[in-house]
């Protein structure tokens, strides 16, 4: 088998994130990632012995940067630095957050600009190798610090660690496989609590997953068109070419794809002379959706590719380098882009939610209610719509911006904090639950198809049916529905229902 | 109004339910502590008396929702006697519809005995058998697996678990789902066949909601009643004027909460050598010290008008249709007690209360590690700040967390969104709300517990002044397990230690032992 794996060195991507955090790929570094990260330490390195006031390599943190730090002191006070900010709280992130966050540290600190030590670096690309995934209490970060202190105690041997499934002391697991902890020296238990490392890599799993809801939205909504006798007339290019929007066309060339071959809108042409908005206006709100998604995902990848740590390393004149304070290390792009994320979502749940509604109800659906064959003594699909709209009340809450939000800090040597974490941990998971009311609208398509006996759908629906039941099965007697949901839900993430479209008509635009 | 006390939760360990009126204290026994329960005869004959009438009912076809129709917008069908049971399994399995992460423990503990409480007062129809299948359940900690995501206020999540009672679905062992038929058998129990009505009983009330809310409402109970100590805490910490605790400025305002809330903090700092010094030393203290008596005090008339509210719907059947037999007369009376807005109204308002009182724990937390306005105490309260952090973090972590809350503080009843073919067209959304309540109460905790810690740090600084006997008491107990911070040291255990003595009330207990219950 091929070893899937990530050579570090280059530029990297959200999928690379993915790929490490959520799919186990492996972690090397090139000779260039190697020989930036020794330059650049040699400098640090020089700082230290000169002694001249640099932030957080002569001197104290936060507030207390006005205080000088002796030489022999400054491997105290990097440890000091990781073991104060152990402060978050709560239950454990994620695991795929962990390695997510992780990830992000090898990539962040190995630009050449930090003055990380290559030793530390190899220490959590080791970890993530090795599937160990530091303990990290998700609650009380204003965007960074706290969450990333934890990952620094298991750097230098302490606190605990998750390995294979099960939570052990940092210092058993190090035993085990013989590693040694980490001494930090001067200046890196700073970059390693400092920086957007956090926000970076929940909103970028969260972008990536609100790119796979996005255009699964472009399938299901297309499925209820035709079980709902839509018209394709409102996606007509015409319309789009007059108010260009890209999105909003390619969006309106997805449904047209995916629907092309349909004998039941074929059928069903000029049945209405136009549908209701949940329908007709897919283009316009999916497009919208879609442009806040692409805007939040390139200003995560330019996060993922910057130096965001404080003070940077550059290089200076006569082979010597030069240490500037700045406050890369601010996480409000990436917050506001993980905020956004949540209204571009929210609100394609919000639409699906309605379709939802109109297959199931009979008012509005022409089809039998609650798509059930026998009713009365059968609920059918009557409580999914509940379950989606129970969800998409959580996620209008998730919705609310964190970063308008701002608490002093620090004796307000800090006085105003991003609160991009909060803002990415709620994106991330708003984003997980929008892919059940996903799934449930694909699960009611599904089942509103089995009432056109003889005419057939597209040849790309068709294959979304097939997929979907092959997990779950048509519904007459009243069964449980929890396991349907959860299964559709696992092909929504996983992206197969994206797959399965894509064999039959190409790839979607997003 | 009852007296909102939490004083003797711990102790209570047996439960017997008559007439389903339980105190918050009895209801936080049994859900969080384990305390078992039992039926008394009472209870039983109006159980089986109510029972016996929706049979009656069946029998005579008469035509009662849910009992001889379809649910919901399916109630222009109607069902024959012999379909009366397999309505029921279809209105659980097909209602199982939440997804996503599990309640924990003690949420469905307290849903199993609300499920008792509402459907036990005799207005339900249930059935003796179901109830105590319910009640072995809680006697043997046996938790069903109900994914906790989307619900409007009922069914989804209570059908997880009513599944569990017919045998199917999954209870949880040691976190893992476990087939439920399994778990029955090793606990020799039987499931049960629900008679008619018996499904739509336990799917259809505010139930889940009631049930979160009462468990937030406990918990922002104590925390309150923690943060009133460590505003006594704070007072020292930072040599606050108690001037401004004079109980003539507080009666000039009618506020109960106000009074009492100047009269618990003044009390436990009677003696304070701290505070007798810095009396005068200000004119007046910052808004944080000042006017916490009436931040305190608005926050637990909130609390109160919560508890009220949430009270009452405990005491309250919440079921449609609902059975009633009065003056010879029987009758089922379809109706819209099931909904549940008043509790979920008043759960987004805890939230609220957690949030307001959430900046003031916050902005004392900063000040007294703050050196430009903790009067003269050391840069975060660390003798050697540079090479010590010391706490500095803490403050961070509360701000984040504060962060947290203020999101959850938007209200969830505001929204709405028509269900079941527009039958049902406003919703409560009162579930999100009471579960949100129970997550801000206890990321409140945590910063009263950030508080406690710093505070105690301040007061050692300030040796050899001494503090009251009462804060003293507080202080030495803690001291024990956390001792002051001369170099960094890792924080996060001594943040999980004093939460877990606040949550445990060992703090508030320590308080009372010398000075009496903490007026609320």
């Amino acid at each position: 088998m091929k070893v899937k794996k990530i050579i570090l060195g280059r530029k990297v991507s959200i999928k690379d994130v993915v790929n490490v955090s959520r799919y186990n790929y492996s972690i090397e570094f090139s000779e260039e990632y190697i020989n930036r990260v020794n330059k650049c330490r040699r400098y640090v390195d020089k700082f230290s012995r000169d002694g001249q006031a640099i932030y957080g390599i002569t001197t104290g943190l936060g507030d207390n940067c006005d205080k000088f730090i002796n030489e022999e002191d400054r491997e105290i006070i990097q440890r000091n630095t990781i073991l104060s900010h152990t402060c978050s709280v709560g239950e454990p992130l994620e695991k795929e957050c962990v390695r997510a966050m992780m990830f992000v540290m090898l990539v962040h600190f190995g630009t050449g600009h930090t003055g990380i030590r290559l030793e530390t670096l190899e220490r959590i690309k080791i970890l993530l190798n090795n599937d160990i995934t530091p303990f990290v209490p998700k609650h009380g970060s204003v965007g960074y610090l706290c969450l990333e202190a934890h990952i620094g105690e298991v750097i230098i041997g302490e606190g605990k660690v998750y390995y294979k499934d099960e939570l052990l002391l940092t210092k058993e697991v190090y035993k085990k496989l013989n590693l040694k902890p980490i001494v930090l020296s001067s200046k890196e238990g700073l970059t390693i609590v400092s920086g957007t490392t956090s926000v970076t890599a929940l909103t970028a799993l969260a972008v990536y997953d609100s790119i796979t809801i996005a255009k699964t939205g472009d399938i299901s909504g297309s499925l209820s068109l035709e079980v709902l006798k839509g018209t394709l007339m409102a996606m007509d290019d015409r319309l789009m070419q007059v108010r260009p929007h890209e999105d909003q066309r390619y969006t309106a060339d997805n449904i047209r794809n995916i629907l092309s071959g349909s004998q039941i809108i074929e059928k069903y042409k000029g049945c209405r002379v136009q549908d209701a908005l949940s329908i007709r206006c897919m283009p316009q709100l999916h497009g919208a959706a879609k442009k806040l998604i692409k805007d939040s995902m390139k200003t995560v990848e330019i996060e993922l590719n910057s130096s965001v740590d404080n003070p940077l390393i550059f290089d200076g004149e006569n082979d010597d380098g030069t240490a500037v304070m700045g406050c890369n290390a601010d996480g409000s792009y990436v917050g506001m882009a993980a905020d956004t994320m949540a209204i571009a979502v929210t609100n394609l749940a919000k639409m699906s939610e309605r379709r939802i509604d109109r297959l199931i109800n009979r008012h509005v659906s022409g089809l039998p209610a609650f798509l059930n064959k026998d009713a009365g003594l059968n609920n059918g699909l009557m409580i999914v719509q509940y379950a989606a709209a129970g969800i998409l009340g959580e996620m209008r809450i998730a919705a609310h911006p964190a970063t308008i939000d701002n608490v002093p800090t620090c004796a307000d040597q800090e006085d105003y904090v991003s609160m991009g974490y909060n803002a990415a941990l709620k994106a991330y998971e708003c984003v997980k639950l929008s892919k059940y009311i996903f799934a449930i609208e694909l699960i009611c398509g599904t089942q509103a198809l089995d009432f056109y006996d003889g005419l057939k759908p597209s040849p790309a629906t068709k294959r979304v049916y097939d997929t979907i039941r092959k997990v779950v099965f048509p519904i007459i007697n009243d069964i449980n529905l929890h396991p349907c949901i959860e299964n559709v839900a696992e092909l929504v993430k996983n992206q197969k229902i994206i797959e399965c479209v894509e064999n039959v008509v190409g790839k979607l635009i997003f | 109004m009852d007296k909102v006390t939490i004083k003797n939760v711990k102790n209570i360990k047996t439960v017997v339910i008559t007439d389903c009126l339980l105190s918050l204290e009895e209801f936080i026994a049994v859900a969080k502590y384990k305390a078992t329960i039992s039926y008394s005869e009472e209870f039983i004959r109006n159980v089986a008396k109510s029972r016996n009438i929706i049979d009656r009912f069946l029998n005579e076809e008469r035509i009662i929702y849910g009992v001889t129709t379809g649910f919901g917008e399916n109630v222009r069908y109607t069902i024959s006697t012999k379909d009366a049971a397999q309505l029921q399994k279809n209105i659980v399995r097909s209602h199982a519809c939440a997804v996503g992460e599990p309640l924990n423990e003690e949420q469905i503990r307290a849903i199993l005995l609300m499920m008792i409480l509402n459907t036990g007062k005799g207005h339900s129809g249930i059935s003796l058998n179901t109830l105590e299948l319910i009640k072995n359940f809680l006697n043997n900690n046996i938790i069903p697996f109900a994914p906790g995501e989307g619900s409007v206020g009922y069914l989804g999540v209570e059908a997880h678990i009513a599944l569990t009672f017919m045998g199917e679905g999954y209870i949880l062992k040691n976190h893992k789902k476990v087939p439920a038929p399994e778990v029955l058998k090793e606990y020799n129990l039987k499931p049960v066949e629900f008679g008619c009505k018996e499904g739509l009983s336990l799917l259809n009330g505010s139930m889940t909601v009631t049930a979160l809310a009462l468990l937030a409402l406990y918990e922002m109970i104590v925390a309150m009643k923690n943060i009133e100590v460590s505003g006594a805490l704070v007072y020292e910490a930072l040599r606050a004027t108690v001037k401004a605790l004079d109980p003539r400025i507080h009666n000039a305002k009618k506020h109960d909460e106000q009074i009492t809330s100047a009269e618990n903090i003044l009390k436990m700092l009677k003696d304070s050598e701290i505070s007798e010094k810095y009396m005068d030393d200000k004119v007046q203290d910052a808004y944080v010290l000042r006017a916490m008596p009436q931040i305190c005090g608005s926050c637990k008339k909130l609390i109160k008008e919560a508890y009220e509210v949430i009270m009452d719907e405990m005491y309250s059947s919440s079921d449609n249709p609902e059975i009633f037999s009065e003056n010879n007369i029987d009758e089922a009376l379809m109706c819209g007690n099931f909904d549940g807005s008043y509790v979920g109204s008043h759960a987004d308002m805890l939230c609220m209360a957690a949030s307001i009182i959430g900046n003031l724990v916050e902005r004392s937390t900063d000040r007294m590690v703050n050196r430009n306005l903790n009067g003269g105490l050391p840069a975060f309260l660390v003798t050697e700040p540079g090479l010590n952090n010391g706490f500095m973090i803490p403050q961070y972590t509360s701000a984040g967390l504060l962060g947290e809350i203020k999101v959850l503080s938007h209200p969830s009843t505001v929204d709405s969104i028509s269900t079941c073919a527009n039958q049902e067209d406003p919703v409560s959304m009162g579930y999100f709300a009471a579960k949100k309540a129970l997550i801000a109460s206890k990321k409140l905790q945590y910063m009263v517990s950030i508080e406690i810690m710093v505070s105690l740090q301040a007061i050692d600084l300030l040796k050899p002044l001494k503090q009251s006997p009462v804060t003293k008491k507080v202080h030495d107990f803690l001291r024990e397990s956390v001792p002051m911070l001369d170099e960094d040291r890792y924080i996060y255990p001594d943040i999980e230690y004093i939460l877990k003595q606040i949550q445990e009330m060992t703090i508030v207990e320590i308080v009372e032992n010398e000075i009496g219950e903490l007026k609320f």
